[in-house]
């Protein structure tokens, strides 16, 4: 608890002062976690959040416009002038030109998602992606990605700030967004990940770390103990879950309901940190999908087939002989028999 | 109007994106179709999979099970009203992002008005507080880690059972004395919304809440032209002649979703499931007709909206009672295997309506995955007669007193509590005789 007081203190100390930046926030091919999550802050709350810290202009899941009232904002001049933070969340459909995401019509014709955001992304003075979906695909680009989903980050031809998660944590996009509203400096990692947020595996904070120390591993869900047995991806995923814990005032989180982490927030979420159950990855490919089993069986065949057909060549050109006693090598005499004629031989 | 078309405006596909892989992976993987219902999606996959291999649960499993869908649907009620359809009724305040709205039509006193600004934002803060309350058992939320093929990973007892007793307290005291007051002012100031908006006397439900004799709180059902029928699965059909699909559609278990956004015709991305032949509307409203306290032949605007807020009152006296039945002593998950083949259903009520899961298995992974959202019945287009879907039928005869501030339609349309509510703001009414609705497929 010690920990949380000190995060509420920082962010009271982050919201003290600043000015009130405008913000757009945009959802796309999304499940609208994102604007849920936020909406769950509590330090500060919502309402704080809308009255004194941005000047939210576009929020389509609480706006009260609607129809073209809504999405000729997209093309006013508040948006040519470029004084907006981008929010986004949702990834961005390209098959069949777009249109698998339709965000709404102006002058009556079509604007599909790819259409907005290049046009707002292309403006704005700093893009955040919120979610792992905006950030680097996540669920809607997993195999076979049937809308041809991308990130934002492939659409938009500029650096993008990732807050990965699904669904981000309310603390992680308000911190960063802090920081962007104060204009402190935020140091990105090579995914574009804020590096105060993104810096410690899951499994290095776990709370869980002394089981998996002393090897009291958990066997089915449910039970108390290390998660590492039921695939927990904790280890390879970045995240300050064990500490921050879900959402503000409560605490929960994954592991604390002994379940495995699912690696939400990793780069490769889902399709490389799939089975959720287990450690050994499936590989998406053309002919189907590819994973250890698979590989074991695979190498099986190919060796035992190699094998088979090199016995067969060898047979077939007359190089294979059964293997049979030459005379060479020598031999112990046995019987009084064989004594006697070796005693003639020699004489 | 007398003309409406639904125009479902996204595809993502999660029924292609789930085949082939390991199918106890479809509960938390399926809990991303939907940030605000998703314990509904992750419940309805893991009973999928339960059918299939056969199991039954413990008692506490589906006590806890109800809590934490209980819980979402506080979160869900509270959130519908006060964050998504408030400001069609109430003047919204000046300020971002309320701003840029219809202008007319608001018929609260200015006091009034000002009480509501003030609850929404009570509102929010107590959709928070439900929410916070399932990250105790649930990990996080939206997507929760609680519900698991089996049953659940974490049964409620001492400081948690303590901390969510605390907070349920709370959101009852607020549905009894804000939430549900608030809707029935609605009524008061809007009378003839209690008219406005009726659709077909079509109603499906799934069963929501299983109760320990292992009967539904409120239980599974329909009624069709104000009869009630049984309700029977096989009676399920999904049409695809107006959606950008390929083939002729089917009973969802032979279900294939293979987009063809050049298809004649079609006109959204969305399904149209028929039960029997009849496109039947879900929901808090048609859950309470089905039950029968609610008589079959009035279904207005402010009607569904009511029956939310009851629903919400009814659920936090239920998560109460849930919560002291639980037994800490008794295991919430019990080990099992699935079958490396076979199909199962799992089915139960989301916020907005029926929802159901199929699911085929081969070698232990997923065949084929098939997924009939609340808002495919709520807001399916047309079918093969022609027979127009649930809100489709609700927006004929709406007045519209002027046409460039059609607020009519859009409270229509929000009292369904669309799936993706927030893109419901992003409509063309201004023509009078077509609407696009955007909602999720």
């Amino acid at each position: 608890m010690e920990w949380k007081q000190k995060l509420i203190d920082r962010k009271r100390e982050l919201t003290k002062s600043g000015t009130k930046p405008n913000l757009i926030w945009l959802a796309t091919n999304s499940c609208s976690a994102h604007i849920i999550s936020f909406s769950n802050t509590a330090h500060p709350t919502l309402r704080e959040v809308l009255e004194r810290h941005y000047n939210f202009l576009f929020e389509s899941f609480i706006m009260a416009a609607e129809g073209e009232r809504a999405t000729r904002f997209w093309y006013s001049p508040e948006v040519e002038k470029g004084d907006f933070i981008l929010v986004m969340e949702g990834t961005v459909a390209t098959a069949y030109g777009g249109r698998t995401n339709l965000l709404g019509q102006v002058r009556g014709k079509n604007v599909t998602a790819l259409q907005v955001v290049k046009r707002l992304g292309a403006k704005a003075r700093h893009v955040v992606a919120a979610g792992t979906c905006a950030a680097y695909g996540g669920p809607y680009a997993a195999w076979p990605n049937p809308t041809g989903s991308l990130p934002l980050s492939k659409v938009l031809n500029r650096p993008v700030v990732n807050v990965p998660g699904c669904p981000i944590n309310p603390g992680w996009l308000l911190e960063t967004l802090e920081h962007l509203r104060l204009g402190k400096a935020l140091k990105l990692d090579q995914m574009g990940r804020p590096l105060f947020l993104f810096v410690k595996t899951v499994h290095s904070k776990c709370e869980r770390l002394p089981f998996y120390f002393s090897n009291q591993f958990a066997e089915n869900p449910g039970d108390k103990g290390c998660m590492y047995n039921l695939g927990c991806k904790g280890p390879s995923t970045r995240a300050d879950c064990p500490e921050r814990q879900w959402i503000d005032e409560a605490s929960g989180w994954p592991v604390g309901v002994n379940t495995p982490c699912i690696g939400c927030t990793a780069p490769e979420f889902p399709d490389g940190m799939a089975p959720f159950f287990k450690h050994t990855t499936d590989l998406y490919t053309i002919p189907g999908k590819v994973n250890l089993d698979t590989l074991t069986a695979f190498s099986a065949v190919f060796t035992l087939t190699a094998l088979g057909a090199h016995l067969a060549g060898q047979y077939i050109s007359g190089r294979f002989k059964p293997p049979r006693f030459s005379g060479k090598l020598g031999r112990l005499p046995t019987t009084k028999k064989t004594l006697k004629q070796i005693k003639k031989r020699l004489r | 109007m007398v003309k409406a078309q639904n125009e479902g405006t996204i595809f993502r596909g999660f029924e292609a994106i789930l085949e082939g892989r390991d199918a106890r992976d479809a509960p938390y993987l399926t809990q991303r179709i939907c940030g605000i219902c998703s314990s509904a999606h992750g419940l309805a996959a893991c009973r999928a999979l339960e059918d299939a291999a056969g199991l039954k649960l413990t008692g506490s499993a589906m006590r806890t099970r109800n809590l934490i869908l209980g819980l979402d649907f506080m979160q869900n009620h509270i959130r519908q009203f006060y964050m998504l359809m408030l400001w069609d009724w109430v003047a919204p305040p000046p300020q971002n992002p309320f701003q840029g709205g219809y202008t007319r039509d608001f018929r609260l006193s200015p006091s009034l008005t000002a009480r509501f600004r003030e609850h929404h934002w009570t509102g929010v803060d107590h959709a928070r507080l439900a929410h916070e309350a399932l990250t105790l058992i649930g990990g996080k939320i939206p997507h929760n880690h609680g519900i698991i093929p089996g049953g659940v990973s974490l049964v409620p007892s001492g400081e948690i059972a303590r901390e969510l007793g605390r907070r349920i307290k709370k959101l009852a005291a607020f549905v009894e004395e804000i939430y549900l007051p608030d809707a029935l002012r609605l009524q008061e100031a809007y009378p003839d919304y209690m008219q406005i908006g009726r659709g077909r006397p079509n109603y499906l439900s799934h069963g929501l809440y299983t109760e320990a004799d292992n009967s539904e709180y409120s239980p599974a059902g329909a009624v069709l032209e104000g009869l009630a029928a049984g309700s029977a699965l096989s009676e399920i059909r999904e049409s695809v002649a107006s959606s950008w699909y390929r083939g002729k559609g089917g009973h969802p278990l032979q279900g294939k979703t293979i987009p063809d956004p050049d298809r004649k015709g079609a006109y959204s991305w969305v399904k149209a499931p028929r039960y029997r032949g009849f496109a039947c509307q879900g929901g808090p409203l048609a859950r309470q007709v089905i039950k029968g306290e609610h008589p079959p032949g009035s279904n207005s605007t402010l009607e569904r909206v009511t029956a939310r807020a009851r629903e919400a009152l009814e659920t936090s006296r239920l998560l109460r009672r849930w919560l002291a039945e639980i037994n800490p002593e008794e295991p919430g998950y019990q080990p099992f295997k699935l079958p490396d083949s076979g199909s199962g259903v799992g089915v139960t009520e989301a916020m907005r309506g029926p929802l159901s899961h199929w699911v085929t298995l081969k070698g232990g992974c997923i065949e084929n995955y098939q997924i009939i959202t609340p808002s495919a019945w709520n807001f399916s287009p047309a079918d093969e007669q022609g027979t127009p879907g649930p809100v489709e039928n609700a927006l004929l005869g709406t007045p519209v007193e002027k046409i460039d501030q059609p607020v009519e339609i859009g409270r229509v349309i929000r009292s369904f509590d669309p799936c993706y509510a927030c893109t419901a703001h992003v409509l063309d009414p201004a023509r009078g005789i077509r609407k696009t609705v955007k909602i999720l497929a």
